[in-house]
């Protein structure tokens, strides 16, 4: 059911939403359902719609997919403007949190993550599940800090090294899994690809002690 | 937009392709989809007599479109957007209102749009409810001529 009334303006200068919106969003739906199941692991993302900067096509494709006006998205000043409020409530119907902890989504450059991530809602003990999301956006999937990780979704330890990640987002997201089953699920998202770090993933060692 | 939404598809669809295929090739718009036409359902308000309370009656099927003017701006400069949203799911209809929406509101098309396809369809309308009007008034009975117990 569409709601019609608040956002019918598409702005100025809109962007365009998916090509095929049903079609792609199921794609782009798969793509974070494989992210998520197996973490830290680079997912293709194909399908991307064209949005207004300086928000990135795959923070909008993550966007377009999962939300709409019932889970109000927090939008990190480096992403926001009116053009991309506008595009965002015109093609998604979706609605921003005007207070960081009342979000069910945060989108952020992931320098921002280990300031960001202590924030955002964790849900309660009897509601894990009232927590929030972070679409952390990353230049690559490669050149970061690296971190073995294991844990469900994983068949052995892996490495995994966001670009942007630093000691203090490995520190942030150590944090993050010891509330399990409480905490905040994370999405990074990187051109044309994504991976997932839910809060299940146990961080072995962080920066540089693979043992491939 | 009532009008363009309310028309026959058919009968719009022909108006509307007169109108463009008398303009120079120069002029013939083009637009971009911002939102392809795309069905969904409205909850339809309603209250029984003027002092009822109001209850959802039953949902409706719509389908809505958008699209972007790319060959001409508004009289402020700004792009023309044009929207349409009518009952059913015949995108095609949606998306040709949202065009003609769109036209309308461009400087260079409005006027003599309104007078080659506007205008007619109104008539037209005006038309179809008074023939309609017409028929159910031939069937309306008199009451007041049956008096019983006199003679």
């Amino acid at each position: 059911m569409f709601d019609p009334a608040p956002h019918t303006d598409p702005g100025p200068d809109a962007g365009l939403g998916f090509a095929d919106p049903v079609l792609d969003a199921a794609a782009c739906f798969r793509a974070i359902l494989d992210a998520m199941a197996q973490p830290a692991r680079p997912v293709a993302l194909r399908r991307r719609p064209t949005p207004p900067a300086p928000l990135p096509a795959e923070a909008a494709a993550i966007a377009l997919t999962l939300m709409d006006r019932e889970t109000p998205l927090w939008l990190d000043p480096a992403f926001a403007s009116p053009a991309v409020a506008d595009y965002l409530r015109f093609q998604g119907g979706l609605r921003f949190a005007d207070r960081l902890e009342d979000a069910a989504f945060a989108i952020a450059p992931i320098a921002a993550a280990a300031s960001l991530i202590p924030k955002l809602a964790i849900g309660t003990a009897v509601y894990p599940d009232r927590s929030a999301t972070a679409v952390l956006v990353a230049d690559g999937l490669e050149s970061g800090a690296a971190a073995t990780l294991s844990g469900p979704g994983f068949e052995a330890p892996r490495r995994f090294a966001p670009a942007g990640a630093d000691a203090a987002f490995w520190r942030a997201a150590e944090a993050n899994g010891a509330l399990f089953p409480q905490g905040v699920d994370l999405l990074i998202a990187a051109p044309g690809a994504l991976a997932g770090l839910p809060r299940s993933a146990r961080i072995q060692s962080a920066v540089e002690q693979g043992e491939d | 937009m009532a009008t363009l939404a309310k028309a026959p598809p058919a009968r719009l669809s022909e108006l509307a392709q007169g109108y463009l295929a008398g303009l120079p090739q120069a002029a013939a718009p083009r637009f971009t989809m911002l939102r392809k036409p795309e069905a969904g359902l409205v909850m339809l308000r309603a209250r029984a007599g003027g002092s009822g309370a109001p209850f959802n009656m039953g949902e409706m099927t719509v389908t809505r479109c958008t699209v972007r003017l790319e060959t001409g701006v508004g009289a402020d400069g700004a792009p023309i957007h044009g929207a349409a949203y009518i009952a059913g799911r015949d995108g095609a209809h949606a998306a040709l209102a949202a065009k003609l929406d769109a036209l309308l509101q461009a400087p260079g098309h409005a006027d003599a749009l309104r007078r080659a396809v506007i205008e007619p369809l109104e008539r037209e309308r005006k038309a179809a409810r008074a023939e309609r009007a017409r028929q159910v008034g031939a069937t309306k009975v008199e009451f007041f001529t049956m008096v019983r117990g006199e003679d």
